[in-house]
């Protein structure tokens, strides 16, 4: 019985971390581009055009490699795009975000849809599996942690990056500044439309890694609307984590584990409609967010463009 | 930009004679710049459709002729118009006062649900009474459902954007449990619920055509809503809600209440949205009740720019494109989700328009988060 359990609490930990990755590329994508003061709410139609763009390149182009570069070209023109709509054309950024998901979703499905005339299943090759040496050897934590393929290491190593950047370096202190206060920063001499220029490139990036993640490390398949709202709870995840890179970790993982144990809860067949437990992770996602959304303040430019003067 | 005042005598060059023809015809520019933005999406569509191997003008026929080409195609158009008016109408009003529903394809669902508690187990009522109760009850749960984020955001400050797109997703896994137990309908083997009864349904109003009478209730739906939001006092004050917080506060407005009214009216609408496709064209509650016409209603509002004449027209753009593009898929073997494709981008090419007009009438640049 004991081993039982052990290995169930192995496996959903291990399960939780793969379900939080997509949710942290995504959620730093979305830390960065706030922290320089502008709203992605992209992120859904991001994610879902990388998951898509990824598992093209690994199916038809043969490598997952080129999956992923595919997926970092898709990200940063999507993310260019906002970037140039909010900063440039200073439009609602709010509204521009939506019209990306929807622009995601149609192309996604359409272009899925000619390539899978005959409705078989082509299964894309996965990034594989990288045990650490050692310390995957390790009991318990070495399967949760160390066992797992190298979009999860690089995913926490953005999180040390982002983290130290910000708090660390002139630049990441300069990035705080174009979010907190735009006026001051540009009259000390800050480029403040490069910065966010830089930051949506950046934060479309990740997102479309994000998306990347699920195809090119999970499914190996593509379905439509793949990502299911995961681009929202991302954004969940960046309040619930104060805008703080090891926040934002701890909320996406603790999204992941909602909807690891879900999953793992469906399996098991306890009578409890599969309905309820999909339910999960988008009422722990509003709830959790609701919860800390009073105590925490958001840069103080955010949403506001910037008119030089 | 170039300064557009005109000084008697002046050298007038044609760009300056431009921009003021323009500032005096906004208007008409906005109307011209909508037109093509239609034409810009259209053309990437034709690419996409050329990508498929397919003639993109024949498959453009398809659209026109599937749309309004016949008595049935037209009226199974104004049929998607009404759900699609509903929906923007909600996400116009909400917007107006500051409040951002992206929720309106979950408030469908559940303001169905409701409609079809009272359509479909309450029986004996005359007809006029139970219709009337029906689309009642679509409004309340509509409002209900939008409530939920409502709270959330007037008591603990949450995100409305974040938890209306959360509870959309809710709420279609709430009605998939409702059709697969307790709603589903004892005498048939697939999940669906059982149909509203005759009583509360509504009648056809253009014989040999879906055509129902929720028609008319939308039409009646978008006097009365831009009715409160310009003639009434509590329009005004959801107005100066939206269009500047701190404006609002200083002149003593409640923001607690105004945006409550707000909130049960977006949710309301679409709720009643809800009601009326079950209530005249589906009368069963099914899995996939709504296609997206909650989405959809965020692009008729930006693109009919939240005025009620742009709306009519918007909706009624975005309903020829929806059955237009069936009847493509039918006719030419489109995928459907060209829709998607073809709305995503009439959005974006809209709204990335507003800067221009902005620049034209010069006042400040309508850039909300």
């Amino acid at each position: 019985m004991e081993a039982f359990l052990m290995g169930t609490a192995v496996t959903w930990l291990a399960m939780a971390i793969r379900m939080s990755i997509p949710l942290l590329y995504a959620g730093l994508g979305g830390l960065v581009s706030q922290k320089a003061g502008i709203y992605n709410f992209g992120l859904e139609g991001m994610m879902l055009c990388g998951a898509f763009f990824a598992y093209y390149g690994s199916y038809y182009l043969g490598s997952p490699w080129l999956g992923l570069i595919l997926a970092v070209i898709v990200g940063a023109l999507l993310g260019l795009l906002l970037g140039f709509t909010s900063i440039s054309l200073r439009v609602s950024q709010v509204v521009i975000g939506l019209g990306i998901g929807i622009l995601g979703l149609g192309l996604t499905s359409y272009l899925y849809r000619l390539l899978d005339q005959s409705g078989a299943a082509h299964v894309s090759t996965l990034f594989p599996i990288i045990p650490i040496p050692l310390l995957s050897g390790i009991p318990f934590f070495g399967e949760v942690f160390f066992s797992h393929n190298f979009m999860v290491y690089v995913c926490f190593g953005l999180v040390i990056l982002i983290s130290w950047f910000f708090n660390h370096t002139t630049q990441g202190l300069n990035f705080k500044a174009v979010g907190e206060n735009p006026q001051v920063a540009d009259s000390a001499g800050v480029d403040i439309i490069r910065y966010r220029y830089i930051a949506m490139l950046i934060s479309g990036i990740l997102a479309s890694l994000g998306g990347a993640f699920l195809t090119l490390t999970q499914t190996a398949l593509f379905i439509e609307n793949l990502t299911a709202g995961r681009g929202w709870i991302a954004l969940a995840a960046v309040i619930l984590g104060k805008y703080n890179a090891w926040g934002v970790l701890l909320a996406c993982f603790l999204f992941g584990a909602a909807d690891a144990a879900q999953m793992q809860i469906q399996v098991m067949s306890l009578g409890i409609p599969y309905q309820f437990l999909l339910m999960i992770p988008y009422i722990m996602a509003m709830l959790a967010m609701s919860g800390v959304v009073g105590k925490v303040r958001a840069p103080a430019a955010m949403g506001k463009p910037y008119i030089k003067q | 930009m170039s300064e557009t005042i005109l000084s008697p005598g002046s050298q007038t060059s044609i760009k300056a004679r431009f921009f003021v023809f323009a500032r005096n015809n906004l208007g008409i520019i906005s109307v011209l710049i909508s037109l093509l933005a239609i034409v810009l999406a259209l053309l990437i569509g034709a690419i996409l459709i050329a990508i498929a191997g397919i003639n993109p003008w024949e498959a453009y026929s398809f659209l026109l002729k599937g749309s309004f080409g016949n008595r049935y195609g037209f009226g199974e158009t104004l049929t998607r118009f009404i759900p699609l008016l509903f929906a923007s109408l909600s996400f116009s009003i909400a917007y107006k006062s500051g409040f951002f529903n992206v929720g309106a394809e979950g408030q469908i669902y559940i303001g169905a649900i409701g409609a079809l508690l009272v359509g479909a187990y309450i029986s004996n009522l005359p007809p006029v009474l139970h219709i009337t109760l029906t689309l009642l009850a679509g409004f309340v749960f509509g409002a209900l459902w939008a409530g939920i984020a409502g709270l959330l955001k007037i008591f603990l400050g949450s995100n409305e954007l974040v938890n209306t797109m959360m509870l959309n997703y809710v709420a279609i896994f709430l009605v998939e449990y409702l059709i697969h137990g307790p709603l589903k309908d004892p005498h048939l083997f697939i999940y669906q619920s059982s149909p509203i009864l005759s009583s509360a349904r509504l009648p056809i109003i253009l014989p040999k055509t879906p055509l129902h009478a929720g028609f008319l209730i939308a039409l009646a739906s978008i006097v009365i809503v831009f009715y409160i939001l310009y003639r009434t006092p509590i329009g005004y004050q959801m107005r100066t809600v939206g269009a500047n917080l701190r404006a609002a506060k200083y002149a003593g407005i409640n923001i607690v209440g105004v945006t409550l009214v707000a909130i049960i009216t977006t949710g309301g609408l679409a709720g009643l949205g809800g009601a009326v496709e079950l209530m005249g064209a589906q009368f069963r509650m099914v899995a996939g009740f709504s296609p997206g016409y909650g989405y959809d209603g965020i692009g008729v509002a930006i693109m009919g720019r939240h005025n009620p004449v742009g709306i009519v027209l918007a909706a009624l753009l975005f309903a020829i494109i929806r059955v237009g593009t069936g009847a493509m898929q039918r006719g030419a073997g489109v995928p459907f989700p060209l829709l998607s494709v073809i709305q995503g981008l009439i959005i974006i090419f809209v709204i990335a328009s507003s800067y221009l007009i902005s620049k034209l009438s010069e006042t400040t640049i309508g850039g909300r988060a």
